[in-house]
């Protein structure tokens, strides 16, 4: 086996736990910068060595979350645990295409969990997605031009996303964990879809190119 | 490949595609949509990025069950020694007819219309407009792909919910504007409008439409009991 004789491969493996820390990206940045295990490395040797230690490292820190994320899409905690496990199995089986310069692990992890939901919802006839959806397929797959300053994107984000307004992340939160549509989420919070629609492409906008300063005037 | 802003709405379809919650008929339209622009497909990208520092920073971490990871790492031992578990894609080389060149075909839209079950049966219409529509397990959204001959005018309609149209070869226009192929035009709430193809080229579109299209013109009302 591949993995076997390989656990010299991190000199610190354990930097990449974020602990109890809530804002943890700051590490992040700091461990990019002096060279330390990412997420992304980890991922890397899952897919070319087969490293066992890297994949429970990953599931150490990801499947918990993934579980939140099935949860909060309304999924029971059993279930959610199942496909939290499903989506760290199919991280194992498809590590080897993962390149580091397209995606975060976090970015790949949150498809890989997004179509195990999909799929999930579909089989219980609670959605209206089929399993030839292309969303499963992988077809936001990008070339290596998409690639440039993916770090750095990663970083504004990450503090972008830590200076959002409340009301603003709670929209955005809504978008991406549970599985319903601006339309629904504004008859939820009994606000005109107009007003949803701008205010979430507002937050997304900050968080796209970290303009967390800039005035915006009446948005409401 | 097209560049350029993308409007309010386009994004906001754009977000739900990539969080998972449209039905399949418009996620095949935005797949379809997003394989011709750029802008969009970049703009996927950054979703999915969010998703992914939401799932990594924002979630917080329930704890799996007591045997969650043993069970993981057993079934690594199957996965290796059974192989690959290659996902069965439909391969974009199949050979198939729908009466229309590869090139207006975005793969999503391909794969679709290999399927077994969708079946490739163009309908006439009016003369120069044929539909083909495509099927879906449900039939809550109606989409359908849309070819008109060059400078052929549609019948005037509208639309009591949501009509989004992506053009995929030739072009057409209508009072709102000029479309060609890689526009996404969303319409919203009972607009009226009388798209005109293209005078040399024709067009061909996918439409999705919550609510089938109401024809509004004095000779083409009689459409709206053959279309039901």
């Amino acid at each position: 086996m591949l993995y076997a004789g390989d656990r010299i491969l991190f000199n610190s493996p354990m930097a990449v736990k974020t602990g109890k820390t809530q804002d943890p990206a700051p590490s992040r940045m700091k461990d990019e910068m002096q060279g330390e295990v990412t997420f992304d490395d980890l991922l890397v040797a899952v897919g070319k060595t087969r490293n066992r230690d890297a994949f429970v490292q990953i599931f150490e820190y990801f499947a918990p979350r993934v579980k939140s994320f099935l949860m909060k899409a309304g999924l029971g905690p059993d279930i959610a645990d199942e496909l939290a496990q499903d989506t760290l199995l199919t991280l194992w089986q498809k590590a080897d295409s993962y390149n580091p310069e397209q995606a975060a692990a976090s970015t790949w992890i949150f498809t890989i969990a997004r179509n195990k939901r999909i799929d999930y919802l579909r089989k219980q006839g609670r959605s209206k997605a089929d399993p030839h959806d292309p969303l499963l397929q992988g077809v936001t797959d990008v070339g290596p031009d998409q690639s440039v300053g993916l770090a750095e994107e990663r970083a504004i984000l990450a503090s972008a996303l830590r200076h959002l307004p409340d009301d603003q992340a709670a929209l955005i939160k809504k978008s991406f964990y549970e599985d319903k549509t601006h339309t629904d989420i504004a008859a939820e919070m009994n606000l005109p879809l107009g007003t949803v629609k701008s205010r979430i492409r507002l937050a997304l906008e900050k968080l796209r190119y970290g303009m967390r300063d800039k005035e915006f005037g009446d948005i409401r | 490949m097209k560049t350029g802003m993308l409007s309010q709405d386009t994004e906001i379809l754009l977000l739900e595609y990539a969080s998972g919650v449209l039905p399949s008929q418009l996620s095949l339209l935005m797949a379809s949509y997003v394989s011709m622009s750029a802008a969009a497909m970049a703009y996927v990208r950054s979703c999915e990025q969010i998703g992914g520092m939401f799932l990594e920073h924002d979630c917080r971490p329930v704890a799996m069950q007591k045997n969650s990871l043993k069970q993981v790492l057993a079934r690594l031992e199957n996965t290796d020694q059974g192989g690959q578990n290659v996902s069965a894609g439909v391969s974009g080389a199949d050979a198939f007819d729908c009466g229309l060149p590869d090139s207006c075909l975005p793969l999503p839209l391909r794969r679709h219309l290999q399927r077994p079950e969708q079946a490739i049966r163009w309908k006439k219409m009016l003369p120069g407009m044929a539909y083909l529509p495509l099927s879906f397990s449900d039939d809550s959204l109606s989409v359908y792909m849309l070819k008109v001959a060059p400078g052929i005018k549609t019948p005037r309609h509208r639309h009591p919910g949501m009509e989004l149209t992506l053009v995929l070869d030739g072009a057409f226009h209508d009072e709102n504007g000029h479309y060609a192929a890689g526009d996404l035009i969303i319409l919203q709430d009972d607009h009226d409008h009388q798209p005109i193809a293209d005078d040399r080229q024709g067009c061909i579109c996918i439409v999705a439409s919550d609510h089938p299209a109401h024809f509004t013109g004095t000779l083409t009302r009689f459409l709206n009991f053959l279309m039901r």
